[in-house]
């Protein structure tokens, strides 16, 4: 079955996007990539110390495996900061894409939204492709498809946390607002079913890390993830059953044995 | 002159910019910076004027989520 989708200019197979943080080593991260069939690898920036030299070439190894980098935009609490990290990455990563990741609360790590979706008409401006990185606010994910964003990813819980889709109602009302949008769960996935459900619920892919990288066997869980993956949308696109509320039974009635009428 | 480069204060001899990080020994291809928290593409560093006190951040590629 061909289920690929468009991510701003280039056609993907896969709907799992990955996180590079966190892993025991380089090695078993690259195949967790494999493992996750992931064609979408997320990096950030930090500060290099003086004197150190320059930074690793690790990112350029990764590249070996054919995937899209997408750099965040982690670390900042402003539009201003998020804009000149954005701009520093497309140079440090030859790429247009942004994932917009704007701090508003330092304990939970909450998306700032205010300061989101100024930054995202500022990016549009400088020609980026922004992933909106947000919370499951059916306003602000409209108006940032309004100010041009075409991939909006929602919370599925705070970063890190696995807690899975804590509110399911209001990710259900954005799939169905917004039809003509790509929406991508981003964070607080932890299990290969949390996964499932969000692609259930008719989203189109999912951003993951901590739940491959920390767990204890990353590689093995990286291949759970893309099993789920592709359960969950093959389940949106067949169409389940509404749910009932009493017991129908699915085996025929006529010709049950034993019954005395 | 003293300058700030990524939180920390350091005494540099030039006021330009590719001279600044050669001298603190960044490899080129490999970091991005910002003065002032302004973004400065590396096709400007050789031009660019950096004054006392200003503030650098240099940054390379980590893994991220």
């Amino acid at each position: 079955m061909n289920d690929s989708w468009q991510v701003y200019e280039h056609r993907l197979q896969s709907r799992l996007f990955l996180g590079t943080a966190q892993y025991p080593s380089l090695a078993i991260l690259r195949a967790a990539i494999k493992a996750s069939g992931a064609q979408v690898l997320t990096t950030s920036l930090r500060r290099q110390a003086p004197s150190s030299g320059g930074g690793d070439t690790w990112w350029q190894q990764l590249q070996t495996l054919g995937c899209r980098i997408l750099p965040n935009t982690s670390g900042s609490h402003t539009a201003k900061e998020a804009i000149t990290l954005a701009q520093m990455a497309r140079e440090l990563f030859q790429t247009d894409w942004i994932k917009l990741e704007i701090t508003g609360d330092d304990y939970n790590l909450q998306p700032n939204i205010l300061e989101l979706l100024a930054a995202t008409e500022q990016a549009q401006e400088l020609g980026f492709k922004v992933f909106a990185y947000t919370t499951e606010d059916l306003v602000v994910c409209r108006r940032l498809k309004e100010l041009g964003c075409q991939v909006i990813m929602p919370w599925g819980a705070p970063i890190g946390t696995g807690k899975g889709l804590l509110n399911p109602y209001a990710l259900q009302t954005l799939r169905a607002r917004l039809t003509d949008v790509s929406l991508v769960i981003d964070a607080g996935i932890g299990l290969p079913s949390h996964v499932a459900q969000a692609m259930e619920l008719g989203f189109d892919g999912v951003l993951l890390n901590t739940s491959v990288a920390r767990c204890d066997n990353p590689e093995q869980m990286a291949t759970a993830m893309n099993h789920a993956v592709v359960a969950g949308r093959l389940a949106y696109r067949a169409g389940a059953i509404s749910e009932r509320e009493t017991a129908v039974a699915s085996t025929p009635i006529i010709g049950t044995p034993f019954w005395q009428s | 002159m003293q300058i700030v480069v990524n939180g920390q204060s350091v005494e540099v001899a030039s006021s330009n910019l590719s001279e600044i990080l050669i001298q603190l020994g960044y490899q080129a291809d490999e970091v991005v910076v910002a003065h002032n928290l302004a973004f400065i593409p590396r096709t400007d560093w050789s031009e660019h004027s950096i004054d006392e006190h200003d503030t650098l951040d240099v940054l390379t590629a980590v893994v991220g989520g």
